[in-house]
């Protein structure tokens, strides 16, 4: 049983956090693995997984080897396993598209992205490079509102012939025609939008459920997301938002006795940063 | 009533577990050539799947799904499970 070898669009905090997780998995057991469903999925412990190729389009982090590229700024999350041991997969220079909005350049450099100037590759060169490196699944983690980018990595998947894990909210396994492409070149797709293992949406979802059991009429309830990450300073680019917000309405109003009228659910994110620990993210 | 809660995390360390479990999940499905979408496990690890289901149902059919077990009857469940138990016996 060989490992399992994935690629990474978007070397970002999550990605950064999936890789320092393999490699602090491989100093554990499963007595004191935290964090997963089960230490060993179908023989699969969580270190039998390897970055083969990974993508993106800031300056600091192309060229790079993926051990490094999970350090460079803007990532700033924690940084709970500092020696990752390098792998010898540079990452490579993504296709721009819609990955990148405007007001990002607003910012200051260690807070944005920076556009590495490098040619981008078409979709050729994308699936190629998925082929040669032995890529058998593809994990999304472009920011939100990266619609035109996501359908073009979902398509290199599709081409390529390659698993698609998409961990953000553009839809794509929940679209019926990005679904019906997958299942007749029967190639697995999960998707869309990560649940954390225990964030706002699990735990919002928890508790009207709970309600709904325990007979309580759920009138109004609203979540509000406040962060200081560039996932956050990304979305405050509102037209960005919207499909964010559906798939957390929806994530909660599914799990409602009755649904809830408009407005009577509003997830919100409010303004980046003002003072707040630059990586975490407040829910109310 | 009114609750009021306040949740403080850190994100992204937040997902990298599910993530873990969301890809090997897909390397059975390649391994079991099974093509598509995932149904249990992208209701489990997805805020968004193409269909929602409650956080326990999504739960049982992951699990059904690791173990091979989903879309069985009863009955090949029960026999499933008894030769898997032969199978950790034989093992030691
Ligand atoms: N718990 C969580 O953190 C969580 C939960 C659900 C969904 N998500 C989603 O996962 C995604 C990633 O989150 P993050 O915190 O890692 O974001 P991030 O901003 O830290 O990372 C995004 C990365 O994508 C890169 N990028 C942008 N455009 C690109 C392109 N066209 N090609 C290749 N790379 C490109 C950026 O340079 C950056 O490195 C976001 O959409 C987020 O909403 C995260």
């Amino acid at each position: 049983m060989h490992n399992i070898r994935i690629g990474i669009i978007g070397v970002g905090n999550c990605a950064s956090s999936l890789v320092q997780g393999i490699n602090y998995y491989r100093h554990k057991d499963s007595e004191d693995a935290i964090g997963l469903m089960h230490w060993e999925i179908g023989g699969y412990k969580p270190c039998d997984i390897e970055v083969v190729s990974a993508f993106d389009i800031d300056k600091r982090k192309v060229g790079k080897d993926t051990a490094e590229a999970i350090f460079a700024e803007p990532n700033c999350t924690t940084v709970f396993y500092k020696d990752v041991r390098k792998i010898g997969i540079r990452v490579r220079m993504g296709k721009i598209m819609d990955g990148f909005s405007e007001h990002m350049r607003d910012y200051d450099d260690k807070y944005t992205f920076v556009l590495a100037d490098e040619p981008e590759p078409d979709m050729g060169e994308v699936v190629r490079v998925l082929k040669e490196s032995g890529t058998e699944i593809l994990l999304n983690y472009l920011p939100v509102g990266s619609e035109e980018a996501t359908r073009f990595y979902a398509e290199c998947a599709l081409e390529a012939g390659v698993a698609f894990v998409n961990n953000m909210p553009v839809f794509i396994a929940s679209d019926p025609a990005w679904a019906k492409r997958f299942e007749e070149k029967n190639i697995p797709i999960i998707g869309d939008d990560i649940k954390a293992q225990l964030g706002a949406t699990i735990t919002h979802r928890t508790l009207t459920d709970l309600f709904k059991k325990r007979g309580v009429k759920l009138e109004r309830t609203y979540q509000l997301n406040t962060g200081g990450n560039t996932d956050f300073l990304n979305m405050l680019n509102r037209i960005r938002l919207l499909s964010k917000k559906e798939s957390k309405t929806e994530a909660v109003q599914s799990v409602a006795a009755k649904r809830l009228d408009d407005g009577a659910h509003e997830p919100g994110v409010a303004p980046f940063s003002g003072g707040f620990p630059q990586f975490r993210r407040y829910c109310h | 009533m009114n609750l009021e809660l306040r949740l403080s995390v850190e994100d992204s360390p937040n997902s990298a577990g599910i993530v873990i479990d969301a890809i090997r999940c897909g390397k059975l499905a390649l391994d079991r050539s099974e093509g598509g979408v995932l149904n249990g496990p992208s209701a489990y690890f997805m805020k968004h799947p193409a269909r929602q289901y409650t956080d326990d149902e999504a739960y049982r059919m992951t699990e059904a799904f690791i173990n091979e077990t989903w879309g069985k009857k009863p009955d090949e469940m029960l026999d499933y499970r008894r030769r898997q138990r032969q199978q950790a016996v034989a093992e030691g």
